[in-house]
């Protein structure tokens, strides 16, 4: 089986790994690589003190850039379960780990509320 | 007529004595002014229970508590009590002192100096972190405030109780974050820092500490400013060393871009 991404990278050893939570970790590293680029490009493209020319090659540079150095390709993950529905951002769980662990007690300052 | 006025001044014994509730009293005399002279011979029977007096009698006890009064009011001008501690530990000063509020130095000018602030789940944790700030104040000679509560935020967070569908049932959560604050007073920068460097040292963990510092300039500072030579502001972005701007550059300086130019 040939390997899937353009460039060899290292599995994240935080969380949870499933392909999906794989192929999310390339994304992030790949924006983070270009991300100087990016907004270099667009920063010339939407200058409108620079000629058209020189606008509209780098809006051209900036599109035929592949689509995973894109920063909207990132999704949030759930740490503990590799979900990508239902995360809650301030702990990066998806809803059914966050469950657990609130039940549990195990989440700093989190309670079960009733009023 | 009588009856009732009597009635009445045997009311304002009983509300002075505290012997008998005073509002239930006051709600029967509140009905019908026939259910009163019916109900006046009970009540007088009731004061006779905690002592019924005679007018004349009733006067000369206000006139007995008045020299009481006065006698009360000339013993405080006398001087302070005579002061006997109950618990007498052979522990040193500051670690007895430890057992109680943490002292506070009185301000003498009031201006802030320091501000730190508290941000945490547990709010032992904070408080004991206060006091800690304050006893390190007292010790460093800086005046500090009490330990302030702030404003609590509560995060709700209601999530669908069970894993697979049935959405309807949801169960909520909430994280609760106190927040406190010291405020310090006049204190040389000097102080100040090792007032927070000392802080910093012994943080209690869980606690998030913030410090908002004040500094003063002298009044000629606008001048002194006008005054620089070597001052100049960025020229934009390029004294900075802003790493898409250095790209920006050598972009436009390369072939592709160079022959739109």
């Amino acid at each position: 089986m040939p390997f899937r991404f353009p460039v060899k990278f290292e599995i994240p050893k935080h969380s949870y790994v499933n392909a999906r939570v794989i192929k999310d970790q390339f994304k992030r590293l790949q924006y983070a690589e270009h991300e100087v680029q990016r907004n270099a490009l667009k920063y010339i493209a939407r200058n409108t003190e620079l000629p058209g020319n020189v606008r509209l090659e780098a809006q051209l540079q900036l599109s035929s850039m592949p689509k995973y150095t894109s920063l909207t390709q990132i999704r949030d993950r759930c740490v503990a379960s590799g979900n990508g529905k239902w995360v809650i951002k301030d702990f990066k769980l998806n809803r059914t780990a966050f469950r657990d662990r609130a039940t549990a007690g195990i989440i700093p300052g989190v309670k079960k509320a009733s009023w | 007529m009588f009856r009732s006025r009597f009635f009445s001044t045997g009311l304002r014994v009983l509300n002075q004595a505290g012997g008998v509730k005073p509002v239930k009293s006051k709600a029967k005399a509140k009905g019908s002014s026939g259910k009163v002279l019916n109900n006046g011979p009970s009540g007088s029977t009731n004061g006779s229970t905690t002592g019924k007096v005679s007018p004349s009698e009733y006067l000369s006890q206000i006139k007995q508590q008045e020299v009481e009064q006065q006698q009360f009011k000339s013993s405080l001008l006398q001087g302070d009590y005579p002061y006997e501690p109950k618990i007498i530990s052979n522990e040193p000063i500051n670690v007895e002192l430890l057992k109680y509020k943490p002292i506070r130095l009185p301000k003498t000018h009031g201006h802030e100096v320091a501000t730190i602030k508290f941000r945490g789940y547990e709010e032992d944790d904070i408080k004991l972190a206060g006091e800690f700030v304050s006893r390190a104040a007292f010790f460093l000679g800086i005046p500090v405030s009490s330990i302030i509560k702030e404003k609590t935020e509560k995060r709700l967070y209601t999530v669908i109780k069970s894993p697979f569908a049935q959405a309807k049932t949801k169960q909520n959560f909430h994280r609760v974050t106190y927040n406190y604050k010291v405020i310090g007073y006049d204190a040389n920068a000097e102080v100040v820092d090792l007032w927070m460097s000392y802080v910093n040292k012994y943080a209690v963990e869980g606690v998030k500490y913030s410090a908002k510092i004040h500094t003063r300039e002298s009044q000629s500072f606008v001048k002194e400013l006008d005054d620089l030579k070597d001052f100049a502001v960025p020229e934009s972005y390029k004294d900075s060393n802003d790493p898409i701007m250095e790209r920006v550059e050598e972009l436009l300086a390369s072939d592709q871009f160079k022959k739109h130019f």
